[in-house]
């Protein structure tokens, strides 16, 4: 037996190619560990051997890919329950002074005057041509802005920030490689947040932000997430981090889950994910992310590769991201041909199980030209065909708590 | 008596039933898909016949020796997470067509040894 492809551990962005040969080799010698000396740690690495996690190398990080009852029935307890991830590795950077506003303008097709204290925005952060260099997470905390970004672009981010940076005087930047995050997704975790952090949390709707005081630390709360359910991100120093965990871990409605199922979540959800569907070569609109660029910005043209982006959203761009139910039962991968009367229209860019819907699905970068409800495409899995349905996303319907809901 | 092959094969010796090892499969983690050799068909030691995938990893299953597929579980086919219930069922049949090609492979603690190495 030979691991062939490895989706989940062929998450990471930046290293990709790297990490997927490291791993693939590393399981082809069952039971070694993968875990190098330059390796970075959350504050829950010790939690997570003590509850018998798998763990691997993920962008830089030993994370769990799974714990003991395995990756469908870590997905299946979330959506039904709750699942508590840990997602230290993601960074945290807070920037803060009088021109962050507009360094955040300079940066993003966002209009950030609009989000107000409290409030959640989700962005890119663009290069010159448009391309994606992350996506992110913008929070309002009043007295400056809180961004979280993807662990394998913490390095290009980061520069970007601080490159774009120099042009404003009143400008400061905070990388909070110190706190640890945990995410608690499912219909349970709101009633979970609730016990543990008070009422706060029962005022909170969809995209939005709270700080709570816990034993006298600090604590950033988010309503979102990465999976499609209802469900809060909440971030702290490492101890305080840690302690949240242990106590919250505890609660018989709460599933510890690892990145293999984060994966499958966020795939059923329709998520995109950075080193798969997007990089920086694609645009938010070939992502099919357009409704993430704010209307006054469209208006003002005064975006980052607007000339390019403009363009695509009158004429529509040349590459589309598009949802895909394989016919039958095999998995199709990232990196797999996407076919359409033998000419090669585009790739899968992530594909694996859905547990929720029990079959096959998969994301893939096509032609647009091809984009037309329920096409019909092919997968070349060697010699094989396999069957394609274009779908629209996301698998299974999102449950986010928005307001009008009860 | 099970014989290993390096990459996680096992054959029982005395009926021919070929299966991948719990070490494996405890590794590939959900069982999601399996495509087993076509009965009738001839097939050579270490060339891929079968694919396994799990949610994380899809694997192709080498013919621990040469000869004739027989047999497949055609059960587990259609239900591949019953691999994850019983990690020690078979997979197919193989009437061996050359039994010197048995004692090249590797006994339980052979297997074993290289696996923890």
């Amino acid at each position: 037996m030979n691991v062939r492809s490895n989706d989940l551990i062929n998450l990471s962005g930046t290293k990709t190619e790297e990490a997927f040969s490291k791993v693939s080799a590393e399981c082809n010698c069952f039971g070694k560990s993968m875990i190098d000396k330059s390796i970075k740690f959350s504050p829950l690495e010790e939690f997570h051997k003590e509850n018998s996690a798998k763990l691997v190398e993920f962008a830089g990080w030993s994370m769990p890919i799974q714990y003991t009852s395995g990756i469908i029935n870590e997905h299946i307890s979330t959506r039904e329950s709750c699942g508590l991830f840990d997602i230290s590795h993601m960074g945290q950077i807070f920037v803060s002074g009088n021109d962050s506003k507009d360094l955040l303008e300079k940066l993003t097709p966002s209009d950030i005057e609009k989000i107000k204290p409290g409030k959640v925005k989700y962005s890119f952060l663009l290069n010159k041509e448009g391309g994606i260099i992350d996506d992110l997470m913008i929070t309002n905390e009043g007295e400056g802005y809180y961004l979280v970004v993807n662990a394998s672009r913490i390095n290009e981010g980061l520069s970007e920030i601080k490159k774009t940076s120099q042009a404003f005087s009143n400008i400061s930047i905070n990388y909070l490689n110190k706190n640890g995050m945990i995410a608690l997704q499912g219909p349970n975790a709101k009633d979970i947040v609730f016990e543990h952090f008070g009422e706060i949390s029962q005022k909170m709707y969809f995209m939005d932000f709270s700080k709570v005081n816990y034993d006298g630390n600090e604590v950033r709360i988010s309503r979102l997430g990465y999976t499609g359910e209802d469900g809060f991100e909440i971030s702290s120093d490492s101890k305080t981090i840690l302690k949240i965990t242990k106590k919250i871990s505890k609660d018989k409605r709460v599933t510890l889950c690892g990145l293999g199922s984060r994966d499958t979540l966020r795939l059923e959800a329709g998520l995109p994910l950075y080193g798969n569907e997007l990089n920086e070569n694609t645009t938010p609109i070939q992502a099919d992310l357009s409704f993430a660029i704010s209307q006054s910005r469209i208006i003002k043209k005064n975006f980052r590769g607007a000339q390019r982006i403009m363009n695509e959203i009158e004429n529509g761009s040349e590459l589309i991201r598009v949802g895909l139910k394989p016919e039958g039962r095999r998995p199709v991968r990232k990196g797999t041909p996407i076919m359409k009367n033998g000419e090669h229209i585009g790739e899968i860019s992530s594909g694996g199980y859905g547990p929720t819907i029990k079959s096959p699905i998969a994301m893939g970068i096509i032609k647009s030209e091809f984009l037309n409800p329920n096409e019909n495409l092919q997968a070349k899995l060697g010699d094989n065909l396999i069957s394609m349905e274009i779908i629209q996303l996301p698998f299974v319907k999102h449950n986010y708590f928005k307001k009008g809901k009860i | 008596m099970k014989k290993f092959a390096k990459t996680h094969e096992w054959i029982n010796v005395e009926n021919g039933e070929v299966g991948i090892t719990e070490n494996a499969i405890e590794l590939l983690g959900d069982i999601v898909f399996l495509e087993l050799p076509e009965v009738g068909k001839e097939i050579s030691k270490e060339s891929p016949i079968a694919v396994v995938e799990s949610v994380k990893a899809a694997s192709d299953i080498y013919a621990p020796v040469s000869g004739k597929i027989i047999e497949k579980n055609e059960d587990l086919e259609n239900s591949p997470e019953g691999l994850n219930e019983h990690p020690n069922s078979w997979l197919f049949k193989i009437e061996v067509s050359n039994k010197e090609e048995l004692d090249q492979l590797l006994n339980e603690d052979q297997y074993k040894e290289e696996i923890t190495e």
